[in-house]
């Protein structure tokens, strides 16, 4: 057995070598193309440094042959490419040396040509021949680029280098911190006073922009009528040349007319500056409102305020709803009327009348002997009746949950509200009437709304879970305990109620 | 009447004088060793052809020379090919041409690496062991006793260790090329983030089936070298157990500087 051992092994070292050697030559001979599967084509290069025996010939960067071999005729270098039978090698096929890397190499990019030209024969010569600038001309360039910058820098120093040059950029720079700290300065100073000047520009702006929007009519006729005027006015005063050119007298009385008249205006521009320095000064009412700054501030204020709550009352959202439901154990319906008032997304103010078949319990003592007959006998009753119960709840949410508090169908409560799938889907728990004598428990209620349809909802739930159920002796009617209901009921937002009141309008009386 | 004795003619020799005998004796020492190993191998050659063919010797050799250096050249081959990879993927990133990292390799080890290092490997670890075996057996006469049993020593003994080297060689360079291109890749690939299809791609456009012949041409080359000289240290070595270890010395230092030498001229030849 030993014997067959030892050749048994050697022959698996001499199958795997062989195995190794098959896979090595067939994996290289892949990168080369048969005769049968290429043909071979040349041109000449008047460089072809960096090219290499099996270098690349690609079309669009997808190999498709390589270099055959290069040898020199004359001065030139003859480049032999081995190209695939299956590329259509037309004779205006263009073949170009480009860059491959910066260490030097290249490979070539073929153009296959043109259908027009005919196809290339085998032993071809490919024409057009295009010796790329390699790296060397890239590098000149450069040297060249730097040579310039060189020359920049030089002039600049020359420039500025000197003590001469430093003093300007100097007193340049100087002169720009002194007027950047000047200009900041000022602005500080003025910032409060540029505030209001600015406020008033926007606020006289947007008045003229509203007048000749709303006039532009009246706008159109003033600027008629000031070119009648004008026109009249060049026809006025050519009669009034033609009259002064007329006598000497005349002029004499004209200019003394014109004296007078200009005195009088000289005392009205005077009366005009008096005014103005007072204005100025902030003597007067018209002079405060504009000189003083704090009454500018308080201006400003009160207008940001009557912004923020005009914002305020156009961002509540209101939301109107009905509901009904019926409740099985009771056998009748319960309805609400809903308003639900959105000041921010996040919470809400609802107001809830709701019409509950349970009823108000009150209870009434009642002395069930005459007065006369002795020591009065008590009694206590407890009567039941139909009114409408109103609830008025504060709530707020935190992402998929809201919570609620305040006065839940006529009594203090709390609930809370799980919602799902972006609001579609609403567990809702309400528990009220803590204090009620008849109930061992406080009233807990349980209510799953689904919303399918826009302003279309449907619920359903059990009522005061955690009682046993109550009637009333006379009228049997329920008035505790638990008792299922489904019901639906729809709502409207402030959009659908205006496009509801605008398409019905507003009764009017 | 006194007579003066003529100066001692054993007088000591002089540094040049010292200088030139050694340099004469060592180049006489190279020339006879190149002498007695061609000698042996056409010895070697003529009664490999003549029967009787002793196969199990023959694949005994083959297995120990083969077989036997199957770890070390793997484990070698694979962090050689690691190595290389590291390091010219660090020179390549230089210049943006981390792409010939696996044709760089693959042609370093397919033409010189694979067939040098495979060679040191089987000089190391079956060279030395032929020569030591084969000196003891001429110290301790073993090998007087084949002749005086009219059993041809050369081809018993020789015969079966040269073609061991001469064959086995070339299959552990192949092992070698395998195992190093597998490291290199998993190192390109795997760490340095190169692409798989580049580094396959390119290794597939700069490497031909001429790299590959050439790597197992000198592994050929190298393991006959190798094999002769440590048969011909052994089988001529002389002076008991030190003379052994002498030969085996001497067989070390002339196989690896054979392998660079041969490995030297063999390149010129090729290209």
């Amino acid at each position: 057995m030993k014997k067959l051992v030892t050749p048994f092994r050697v022959g698996l070292l001499v199958i795997a070598a062989g195995a190794f050697l098959v896979t090595f030559v067939l994996f290289a001979r892949k990168g080369g193309l048969s005769d049968s599967e290429s043909l071979v084509v040349w041109a000449y290069f008047r460089d072809a440094s960096g090219l290499a025996v099996r270098g690349r010939v690609q079309i669009a960067g997808i190999p498709v042959g390589e270099i055959d071999a290069i040898t020199l005729e004359g001065t030139r270098a003859k480049v032999f490419l081995r190209i695939r039978k299956d590329v259509d090698l037309r004779e205006d096929a263009v073949v170009t040396k480009r860059s491959e890397s910066l260490l030097g190499d290249y490979l070539l990019d073929l153009n296959p040509g043109t259908e027009n030209a005919p196809p290339m024969e085998d032993n071809g010569q490919i024409r057009r021949v295009i010796d790329t600038a390699g790296m060397e001309a890239v590098f000149e360039s450069l040297s060249q680029i730097t040579a310039d910058i060189q020359q920049v820098t030089g002039s600049l120093r020359e420039v500025l280098g000197g003590e001469k040059g430093q003093g300007s950029l100097q007193r340049i720079v100087e002169n720009l911190v002194r007027l950047s700290d000047s200009v900041d300065a000022t602005v500080r100073r003025n910032a409060d006073r540029l505030d209001i000047i600015v406020g008033n520009v926007e606020g006289i702006s947007e008045d003229v922009r509203s007048i000749t929007q709303s006039n532009s009519a009246d706008v159109t006729r003033i600027v008629d009528n000031i070119e009648m005027i004008t026109r009249d006015v060049r026809e006025v005063l050519a009669s009034v040349k033609n009259i002064v050119g007329t006598g000497e007298g005349d002029v004499k009385e004209t200019v003394a007319s014109l004296k007078e008249t200009l005195n009088k205006l000289d005392g009205t521009l005077g009366n005009l500056e008096e005014i103005t320095r007072k204005v100025k000064d902030g003597e007067g009412a018209a002079g405060v409102l504009l000189a003083d700054e704090s009454v500018g501030r308080e201006v400003r204020e009160t207008v940001q305020d009557v912004a923020r709550f005009a914002a305020k009352l156009t961002d509540l959202q209101t939301e109107v709803g009905i509901q009904s439901t019926y409740l099985a154990a009771q056998g009748r319906s319960k309805n609400l009327l809903s308003l639900r008032l959105i000041p921010k997304p996040d919470k809400y103010y609802l107001l809830e009348l709701v019409d509950d078949p349970r009823g108000t319990v009150s209870t009434q003592v009642v002395q069930t002997n005459p007065p006369s007959e002795g020591d009065p006998v008590i009694q206590t009753q407890k009567v039941t009746k139909e009114s409408l119960k109103i609830s008025a709840q504060f709530a707020k949410r935190w992402y998929f949950t809201t919570l609620r508090v305040g006065l839940i169908e006529s009594t203090g409560g709390v609930g809370g509200d799980l919602h799902f799938f972006e609001d579609a889907l609403t567990l809702k728990l309400d528990a009220f009437n803590f204090a009620a004598d008849e109930l061992r428990y406080p009233r807990l209620r349980a209510t799953l709304r689904a919303q399918a349809f826009d302003h279309l909802f449907v619920v359903a739930g059990m009522d005061d879970i955690l009682n046993a159920q109550q009637r009333d002796l006379t009228t049997q009617r329920l008035i505790a305990g638990r008792d299922f209901f489904v019901g639906g009921g729809l709502f409207f937002t402030d959009d659908d109620l205006k496009a509801i009141l605008t398409a019905t309008g507003v009764p009017t009386p | 009447m006194t007579t003066q004795t003529p100066s001692s003619p054993n007088r000591e020799p002089g540094f040049l004088h010292q200088s030139v005998a050694s340099f004469g004796k060592g180049l006489i020492d190279v020339v006879s060793t190149l002498g007695g190993v061609a000698t042996l191998g056409l010895d070697v050659f003529r009664w490999a052809v003549r029967p009787p063919f002793r196969l199990t010797n023959l694949f005994a050799q083959l297995d120990f020379v083969g077989v036997g250096s199957i770890f070390i050249v793997g484990l070698t081959g694979t962090f050689t090919g690691m190595v290389f990879a590291l390091q010219t993927s660090t020179a390549f990133a230089l210049f943006d041409a981390e792409s010939l990292v696996g044709p760089t390799v693959a042609l370093t080890l397919t033409r010189e690496l694979a067939a040098v290092f495979s060679a040191l490997m089987v000089t190391m670890r079956a060279g030395s062991a032929m020569c030591t075996e084969l000196g003891t057996m001429r110290v301790t006469e073993q090998v007087d006793a084949l002749e005086t049993m009219a059993v041809n020593p050369v081809q018993y003994l020789l015969v079966p260790r040269v073609l061991a080297g001469l064959f086995m060689v070339p299959a552990l360079t192949m092992l070698f090329n395998t195992t190093g291109m597998a490291g290199s890749y998993l190192v390109a690939v795997g760490a340095l983030g190169i692409s798989p299809g580049t580094f396959l791609s390119r290794t597939q456009q700069w490497l031909a089936p001429a790299d590959i012949y050439e790597g197992l041409v000198k592994g050929a080359v190298f393991g006959l070298a190798v094999a002769l000289i440590c048969c011909f240290k052994g089988y001529n070595a002389s002076g008991g157990a030190k003379g052994v270890g002498q030969a085996t010395t001497e067989a070390m230092v002339a196989s690896a500087l054979s392998i660079f030498i041969l490995d030297f001229i063999l390149g010129l030849m090729w290209h």
